[in-house]
């Protein structure tokens, strides 16, 4: 039907059950249900950085992680990864290379540090690729609606709801 | 200026900047990371303070004090808007802005102008603006900065000047060194103090505000009324309308309120920004203009009534707190240059030069655009600082009403309206700042009894809503756009709990993973 | 009241009030933006 295909997927601290916790304790509604999971893919860069302080540079790392469907970037704490084996009917593609993705993870670094520290620099931002790396989401069904839940920070999102 | 003020207002320095090196030497990297990162931040009281101080300070300092001293109790027009600008704008944008600005993706206020409203013409046409409209708040900054700086260190104009604008220079293209960022709380706090301390001290000087109030209508009873003083404002609705609208709708127009309604994460952040809005700007936008009104008592010979509060100050505080005050009244006053400078470079940089000059542009070029367009504002500003000045009132008062007219249908539609489209956006701007523009500098205002901002706003939601309509057919909204838009778009109800629960940063992968389970191939 | 005509009393008074009051509207209309979230605000 469809073949499986191993990837690299963020260690997420929220399984099934605790997503089903979190939408039914919020809606009330104990009949609701894990539907399905969905793995979202994002490219993920270090970024490596220096910014100017009154006691000389002081050189920095951060992650960036750039959403592999849409482009957009964002800096991230860090997290553990496993591999696994997912089928591709829930793995979502990409459609940003690796190219664009390094060069948008570039300007998110240093967009963000330049905002944060009021100054005009280059920041001498180095960007360095660590490929695809996917996030699970559970898609948890309760009777009036459709959620997605963050299978890393446990955040959710309302869906639209079709009849499946 | 005495000694002692000048003593105290270094010491002052002394300890901001020693607060700043202190958190930058021990702060270990990972605090800084921590902070960049946007992990620990401070809570909407303190973000709502700072934003309100240190976006206003040039203005509410000497344009603020400079009105009521001489339009009296017709100054508070502009307090009544003002009171209520930031839970007005959080209250009907904020949320459903920051959930479309997180789908585009967009760094800027100009770049989230172009995604919604699809054209280069848009771009440039806000990007130039703004840089143009910013420039002219700057040089508002860098007559206070100057002026205030004169009066304190007894230096004569040009030099105290030249001093307020290398600070400023200094503050933008070394902020970074100066730890700016982890003292403007601090230094909003100590300013804001301040304007209170002042207000008691002319208050109780002058007897209470009621003795006050009788002293002025033997003075000059037409300084309590509404309409200005010897009622040069009577019966004009249009011109009153335009003082309110200014800080409440008007303040659209600027891209740091635009880009903090596009930064709140979580609705509950609006919320509470909201409340603490509302509170603080209750206590502290009508002290000024309360402070120049009382001025006219203590000080009925003064030179220049823009100088109001801080000659009030240094006449009624000890000489310590004044040191203390108008350093920090002058902090607020570069940091607030400083952020007009580095949003104006930005602008220029990314939304013009990146855009349509050099695509390919390194970050270094970036920079530089930057740093040059920043010197270049800055000469700018000292030269027509220096030999026309005029009032910081005036500037403020004529940029904001360019930039409000022509804004606010272009970001409130955005959200609020499927149907506005690129042709209704640009030309809502261009009309907008263009009427806006010509009025003011036509001298409208005498003949129509409206102010600039009346007939700009009037006009720039009249070409909105009439040419978006007229043109539905060849300036489609795109459908992405329209997707983006439905917050409903559900079959069904969804439990507001939920939707409350819900984390706006998510929305672009939940379209991604929408289209993916009722469309099959997880693009779009 | 404190010595201001009576237009004066009800620019000063009056639009700070209908502030306060479109407020707390907000605040009470907004009830269910409450989400036990650890604060983590991104604004600039």
């Amino acid at each position: 039907m469809t073949d499986p295909q191993q990837i690299v997927v963020i260690r997420g601290a929220i399984n099934a059950t605790d997503a089903l916790c979190v939408v039914a304790s919020l809606t009330g509604d104990v009949e609701a249900t894990v539907e399905s999971e969905m793995i979202y893919p994002y490219y993920c860069l270090d970024a490596d950085c220096s910014v100017p302080t009154m006691v000389g540079r002081k050189q920095l790392s951060m992650i960036c992680l750039v959403d592999a469907v849409n482009g957009l970037g964002a800096t991230a704490d860090s997290f553990e990864l496993k591999k696994e084996t997912v089928p591709n009917d829930i793995l979502l593609t990409s459609d940003i290379d690796a190219a664009e993705a390094e060069k948008i993870a570039h300007r998110t670094v240093t967009h963000r540090l330049g905002k944060k520290l009021r100054t005009i620099s280059t920041f001498d931002v180095r960007v360095t690729p660590r490929g695809l790396i996917h996030k699970r989401f559970w898609i948890v069904k309760t009777s009036d609606a459709r959620v997605m839940v963050d299978s890393t920070t446990g955040s959710l999102h309302p869906l639209k709801l079709r009849a499946a | 200026m005495s000694g002692t003020v000048i003593l105290f207002l270094a010491l002052y320095y002394v300890v901001v900047l020693g607060i700043g090196y202190w958190a930058m030497r021990h702060g270990g990297s990972e605090d800084l990371e921590g902070y960049l990162l946007g992990g620990r931040q401070v809570g909407p009281m303190a973000t709502a303070l700072t934003l309100q101080s240190t976006s206003m300070s040039g203005y509410m300092f000497l344009g603020a004090g400079g009105l009521g001293y001489t339009q009296g109790y017709w100054a508070m027009w502009f307090a009544a808007g003002d009171i209520g600008g930031g839970v007005l704008n959080l209250s009907t944008i904020g949320r459903r802005m920051r959930k479309l600005s997180q789908m585009f993706g967009a760094l800027t206020s100009i770049e989230y102008l172009e995604n919604r409203y699809p054209s280069p013409a848009v771009r440039v046409f806000a990007g130039v603006l703004t840089v143009f409209l910013l420039g002219f708040y700057v040089l508002a900054q860098l007559i206070a900065g100057g002026k205030g700086m004169a009066l304190v260190t007894g230096l004569p104009y040009p030099v105290a000047l030249a001093i307020a604008v290398g600070i400023i220079l200094i503050y933008t293209f070394m902020g970074g060194y100066l730890a700016v960022a982890y003292t403007d709380f601090f230094q909003s706090l100590v300013m804001l103090v301040g304007v209170l301390w002042i207000a008691a001290a002319a208050l109780i000087e002058l007897g209470g505000l009621t003795a006050a109030n009788t002293a002025i209508a033997e003075f000059d009873p037409t300084l309590l009324s509404i309409w200005g003083k010897d009622l040069g404002f009577e019966g004009q609705w249009g011109v009153a309308l335009g003082a309110v609208l200014i800080f409440s709708v008007g303040l659209l127009g600027w891209p740091h309120v635009v880009t903090r309604h596009m930064a709140m994460s979580k609705p509950a952040t609006a919320r509470k920004a909201g409340m603490w809005a509302t509170a603080w700007n209750l206590l502290f936008v009508p002290t000024p203009y309360l402070v120049g009104i009382l001025a006219v008592l203590i000080l009925p010979e003064l030179q220049d009534p823009e100088m109001a509060i801080f000659e009030i100050a240094g006449l009624l505080l000890p000489p310590a707190v004044t040191g203390l005050v108008m350093a920090a009244i002058m902090a607020a006053i570069m940091s607030t240059a400083d952020s007009l400078l580095l949003q104006t470079g930005s602008i220029a940089s990314r939304d013009l030069y990146e855009r349509f000059i050099n695509p390919k542009a390194s970050e270094r070029q970036m920079v530089m655009v930057s740093r040059g367009l920043v010197l270049a504002i800055a000469v700018i500003g000292y030269v027509v600082a220096l030999y026309e000045p005029p009032t910081v009132f005036a500037i403020v008062i004529f940029a904001t009403s360019v930039l409000g007219s022509a804004f606010l249908p272009a970001y409130f539609c955005a959200v609020w309206w499927k149907k506005a489209n690129t042709a209704g956006a640009l030309s809502s701007m261009i009309v907008g700042a263009g009427v806006a523009f010509a009025w003011e500098v036509a001298g409208m205002v005498e003949t129509t009894q409206m102010a600039p901002m009346t007939a700009g706003v009037a006009s720039s939601i009249t070409t909105m809503v009439v040419v978006s309509l007229l043109t539905q057919k060849i300036s489609p909204v795109p459908a992405h756009i329209l997707v983006v838009m439905d917050e409903a778009a559900v079959v069904g109800p969804i439990p507001k709990t939920l939707i409350a629960a819900s984390d706006a940063a998510l929305s672009p992968e939940a379209a991604a993973i929408d289209a993916k389970l009722n469309g099959g191939d997880g693009n779009d | 009241m404190f010595g201001l005509p009576i237009e004066t009393t009800l620019l000063v008074f009056g639009f700070p009030l209908f502030w306060i009051v479109y407020t707390v509207v907000f605040l009470y209309r907004s009830r269910h933006w409450q989400h036990d979230e650890s604060q983590q605000d991104d604004a600039s």
